[in-house]
């Protein structure tokens, strides 16, 4: 990719799994792409790997990961490790939504998604400018 | 994976022989189907049926429940082992739910066994449900059963499958009742790119066998879904729905749901429930199904539910009543707890006490006939007299065949699909009172009468708040509900 169009930041992003819930991703394309972030959307029921294929593929800055059905657990499992072994270890990459099928204190829930390797975790319902101002601070782009 | 398999699929109901030889294939797919194989088996589980008492089965509490003017509550329920199935439910058994609504998990839906099989090992271990429903397949006839006799409510399951020929095989089997059909409904909302055509075979599978109960003297119900997510319109809900009742009963199924998933504008919401109870009889009758038993359900809305307790509890209470002011036989409810995890045993107490309530206040009222009441079901039934109509000349007169070239050519279309072979040329957004408006009809067939009235309810918003309707509004009408009281606040002037 050259220079000009990688000034453009790139992020990655779909919900995972066998998650066919869409509209949050949906939702938060269009704000990403109003914040003048460049948006290679998977859609939903998307796969662990094809959200590194892509990141890979694109030179992607971040992956965006959205789980709202209960099974992030199984799905993320070792997320940052297959980034990691994909040469991906620098994304930043993010996961929001209705993450786990039993009721759990917030801090829990967060502790085993970073242990799984993300940067940051969200909790339902939060809005997209958040999420986006800390994706700006954390690509340095403020 | 394309849009069609190559199927030759055909409406009619399919002879006993054809069944036959798929259920050989069905049962090998998983160890738990092996127990029933051989001629002997179905008798079983007829023999079975017939043991238990009338209030078991779904349909014949549809009609104890119409005599006595009462409304029906259903809570939900699905976890990765058997024992935390059967305590959820223990949650609420005193308070008399009339079916438990069974999920299963996501693997299980997508009949990929071996990783429901790995889950319930890694929850027995670490006794925790790693699985977002009850894993039928893994868990088998002896499973199911004890799902089955833990409750005094008829016990039913879910069909958010491409693949439950054999979840049900053993659903049956073990003594339950009804369940829900989604041979439309299942692509749109859950699939990524499962072939139309597969799908709604492997749900005449279903259909034909839960026929075949029916046949031998069990009274077994089908569902027809139309849940669909809140943000699509009233109108294409009542056509799935209305497709996927004609599918079922060309099978034989005689006890069919009417279910339609609540868009929380009252009005729009009752129209709907009307018109396709209406318009499921008249196409029933035309075409030689007038045996068939109706009965008009909800199941509560499907978009955000808010995170604030006191909110949560006034929309499900909304849901309730429009529910019961339509005049349904009953409603699929939500829990408290629905906007942060997947629902809990208590969470789920708690809302039948919410909606047993409100429907315990409201039963026996209706909303009375009014113009506004009339237009939005004229309006209804116009749409989808229309898009059936399309969809029959699609399939040169055949359902299953139009159905599959519905999705084709746009003729069945919605917006926030992860279904890839849908256009997603639609758009929909509220209008001023949040009645459910196409900004954009796609390439459906919606007569130019009700596309007008929808433009003109959507210019009445405009005009009110200032603003062009567009894709601004359809962002932010993905909170519509669930927006805190207290940032409203925040926005005022004042």
């Amino acid at each position: 990719m050259d220079r000009s169009s990688r000034r453009q930041p790139v992020v990655v992003l779909g919900t995972i799994g066998h998650d066919a819930h869409i509209v949050g991703s949906s939702v938060l394309r269009i704000a990403l792409e109003e914040a003048g972030f460049k948006v290679v959307f998977l859609g939903a029921v998307v796969p662990a790997e094809e959200f590194i294929d892509a990141a890979r593929e694109s030179a992607a800055d971040a992956i965006l990961v959205s789980s709202l059905y209960g099974m992030a657990r199984i799905d993320c499992s070792d997320f940052g490790a297959k980034c990691e072994e994909a040469g991906l270890g620098h994304v930043k990459k993010y996961l929001g939504g209705i993450l786990v099928t039993d009721p759990e204190a917030w801090d829990q829930t967060e502790q085993i998604f970073r242990a799984q390797g993300f940067d940051r975790v969200y909790p339902p319902q939060t809005k997209t400018d958040v999420a986006i101002a800390d994706l700006k601070r954390d690509l340095g782009l403020d | 994976m394309t849009m069609l398999a190559g199927i030759p699929l055909r409406t009619a109901q399919w002879d006993w022989d054809y069944f036959l030889h798929q259920r050989r294939e069905v049962l090998s797919l998983w160890p738990s189907g092996s127990e029933l194989q051989g001629d002997d088996a179905i008798a079983a589980g007829v023999a079975y049926h017939k043991a238990q008492p009338w209030w078991k089965y779904a349909s014949l509490r549809n009609k104890r429940a119409q005599q006595e003017q009462r409304i029906q509550l259903v809570p939900q329920v699905g976890h990765a082992l058997t024992e935390q199935t059967i305590a959820h439910m223990q949650c609420s058994e005193d308070l008399g739910p009339d079916r438990w609504y069974v999920l299963t998990d996501t693997y299980t839906r997508k009949a990929e066994y071996a990783k429901a099989q790995d889950a319930v090992e890694r929850s027995r271990r670490d006794g925790f449900s790693y699985l977002n429903g009850y894993p039928l397949a893994a868990h088998g006839v002896s499973g199911a059963r004890a799902v089955n006799e833990c409750t005094r409510a008829a016990v039913g399951t879910d069909n958010n499958d491409e693949d439950a020929r054999l979840p049900w095989e053993i659903a049956l089997a073990a003594g339950w009742t009804w369940g829900t059909i989604k041979s439309i409904e299942e692509l749109i909302q859950h699939s990524r790119d499962f072939p139309v055509d597969r799908n709604i075979h492997n749900q005449q599978y279903i259909d034909r066998l839960a026929a075949h109960y029916t046949e031998q003297g069990v009274p077994i119900l089908r569902r027809a879904s139309a849940n669909l997510p809140g943000w699509d319109s009233l109108g294409f809900k009542v056509t799935v729905s209305l497709l996927e009742v004609l599918l079922s009963a060309a099978q034989g199924v005689k006890f069919i749901d009417l279910s339609i998933g609540i868009g929380m504008n009252l009005v729009q919401d009752v129209a709907a429930i009307q018109a396709l109870r209406a318009l499921a009889r008249e196409y029933l009758d035309k075409l030689g199904f007038g045996d068939v038993e109706i009965h008009s359900w909800t199941y509560f809305f499907l978009g955000d539910w808010p995170l604030q307790r006191g909110q949560m509890v006034g929309q499900l209470a909304l849901n309730a009543t429009i529910s019961a002011l339509a005049g349904c036989s009953g409603m699929y409810i939500k829990s408290p707890d629905e906007a942060t995890t997947t629902p809990t045993g208590e969470g789920f107490r708690e809302a039948m006490e919410i909606c047993g309530q409100v429907v315990r206040l409201v039963a026996g009222q209706r909303l009375p006939e009014s113009p506004e009441l009339a237009t939005e079901r004229a309006m209804i039934e116009c749409e989808v007299r229309a898009v059936v109509a399309k969809i029959m000349e699609l399939g040169n007169g055949d359902i299953a065949v139009g159905a599959c070239r519905g999705f084709e050519t746009g003729v069945i279309d919605t917006m926030f699909s992860p279904y890839r072979f849908l256009k997603g040329k639609v758009k929909v957004v509220r209008d001023a009172n949040g009645a459910l408006r196409y900004l954009d009809p796609g390439l459906t067939p919606i007569p130019r009468e009700v596309a007008e009235y929808h433009r003109e309810c959507i210019s009445r918003r405009e005009a009110k708040e200032g603003t062009q309707a567009g894709v601004r509004w359809i962002v932010r009408e993905a909170t519509w509900a669930s927006r805190s009281l207290r940032d409203e606040v925040a926005e005022r002037s004042y």
